[in-house]
Parts: C-alpha cells; sequence; structure tokens
C-alpha cells in the first residue's frame, strides 16, 4: 500500500491511497497518513482510487482521522471508491459519518472549497 | 468450478498475510467472482486477526488451520484453533446510529464478516474452537 502526497497548500489536503488496506498496507502507511492528513487545520480529500481492498484495520485508520478533524471542525472526504470497497464502506456505516463521492467537484463542495 | 484448500498459519500477523496470498491465489484457481473473492478476503482477514490478537494468553506459537471448500457456488470457510473459547459471533455491534464523535472504531470487523456471510458457526470440540463461515 502507498500514500501519495498530492497537495496540502490550497485550503486543504488531498491524497491518494492505493494498494491493499490490509494488515501490512495500514502498518506501512498509517503513520505518514495520519501526520499529513491531521497535521494542518483544514480538511481532507482521501483519494482511494486505487484501493482495492479494505477491512476493518484500515476502516479504523480512516476513521480516526476522520474523528481528529471534526474535532477541529474540518471533514474527510472520501473520493472515488471502487464499487467493491464501497460495499465494504457502507457496510461498515462509513456513508452516515464521512462523506463518499465520485466527482471531484462534490469532493471540493462537501469541504466549502 | 469447486475447489478444496487447506493450510496452517502460525499466530503471527506475518504468517496470516502468507495465507491471503493463497487465499488470493484459491480465488482466482476457482474463478470466484469479484464480490466473493472481496468477502472471501475480508472475512479472513477480520476473523485470523481477530484470532492471533485475542485468542491466547501466552508467548508460544500455535497452529490456526484454515479450511476453504467451493462446491455448488457454496463457499464454506473454516478456522480452527487453539486459543481461548470465545465465540465472536456473540459480540455485539457497534452502534452505527451514533454521529462520528461517539462511534466505536471496535468491533467493526466481525460486523462486517458476519454481513457479508450467508450463515456463520461456531462450536469448541476437544479444546479447539471452529468457526465456520458460509459465503
Amino acid at each position: 500500500m502507498a500514500l501519495k502526497i498530492i497537495q496540502n497548500d490550497a485550503g486543504y489536503t488531498h491524497v491518494a491511497l492505493s494498494g491493499r488496506m490490509d494488515i501490512d498496507g495500514v502498518k506501512a502507511v498509517e503513520l505518514e497518513f495520519t501526520s499529513v492528513v491531521c497535521s494542518k487545520p483544514q480538511s481532507a480529500i482521501v483519494d482511494i482510487t486505487e484501493v482495492s481492498f479494505i477491512a476493518s484495520l484500515g476502516m479504523r485508520m480512516l476513521l480516526s482521522a476522520a474523528k481528529n478533524l471534526r474535532a477541529k471542525n474540518f471533514k474527510v472526504v472520501l473520493y472515488n471508491p471502487q464499487p467493491v470497497v464501497q460495499e465494504a464502506l457502507e457496510t461498515a456505516g462509513f456513508s452516515t459519518v464521512m462523506p463518499i463521492v465520485s466527482d471531484f467537484a462534490k469532493a471540493l463542495e462537501e469541504i466549502g472549497c | 468450478m469447486s475447489g478444496h484448500l487447506e493450510f496452517t498459519a502460525d499466530n503471527t500477523f506475518d504468517s496470516a498475510a502468507e495465507g491471503a496470498r493463497q487465499l488470493e491465489k484459491f480465488a482466482g484457481d476457482c474463478s470466484l467472482p469479484p464480490r466473493k473473492a472481496y468477502q472471501l478476503d475480508l472475512i479472513y482477514e477480520e476473523l485470523i486477526t481477530n484470532v492471533v490478537k485475542y485468542s491466547y494468553t501466552d508467548n508460544a506459537s500455535h497452529q490456526i488451520q484454515v479450511i476453504l471448500d467451493d462446491r455448488d457456488d457454496v463457499l464454506t470457510f473454516t478456522i480452527i484453533h487453539d486459543g481461548t473459547d470465545f465465540n465472536p459471533w456473540e459480540q455485539a455491534d457497534p452502534d452505527l446510529n451514533v454521529p462520528l464523535e461517539e462511534r466505536q472504531e471496535g468491533g467493526i470487523g466481525i460486523m462486517l464478516a458476519r454481513k457479508f456471510a450467508q450463515s456463520v458457526d461456531y462450536r469448541r470440540t476437544d479444546g479447539k474452537s471452529i468457526i465456520t463461515v458460509v459465503i
């Protein structure tokens, strides 16, 4: 699993995750992901287009970041999940606690940009 | 298509991850549809993680047996371990109707496994726990 920082100086953080968000994947990116997403007082768009698998450990990583930003009145928006990943996120009730969108303009709208 | 796979993992995350690669190959060999392959992958990951994390109170190495059987479109997945007698299916689901601030981070894995399964079972026989999932 890999983390790519697209930008974090345009009023929001934009990162992309790729690969499997399983035990090994989360271990590989969690520290950097949390540091990048939570260090600035701004919302974050997390592009998960290239995430082929997510298990609960990966969901916990996303939930933890969303809670952290929520405490500062900011959001995590998940952008463009593959259908099987979207189904897993929805089954875990994620759609009620963080926006999951497939349109980048909608992602920007969600964070007020 | 039909297929059968048995392997043992030890109670480490590295060994569990190696097992996931065997599962991926099995899903390919049996031509499982993508959704079913995903569900198998997820159920394996959640259950084996749970067993490795919580089933052993000593520091010894233990063998965890994994059995997969795909027949007539029914995929049966079994984990047998000699750890503590704990029925994961009796664990309460996290409450999904609470706001983000109050959302629990634990318990999601077993809930997902249960929701993606057609049926689940747990038995304790001869000092071993047998967790079965039909996908």
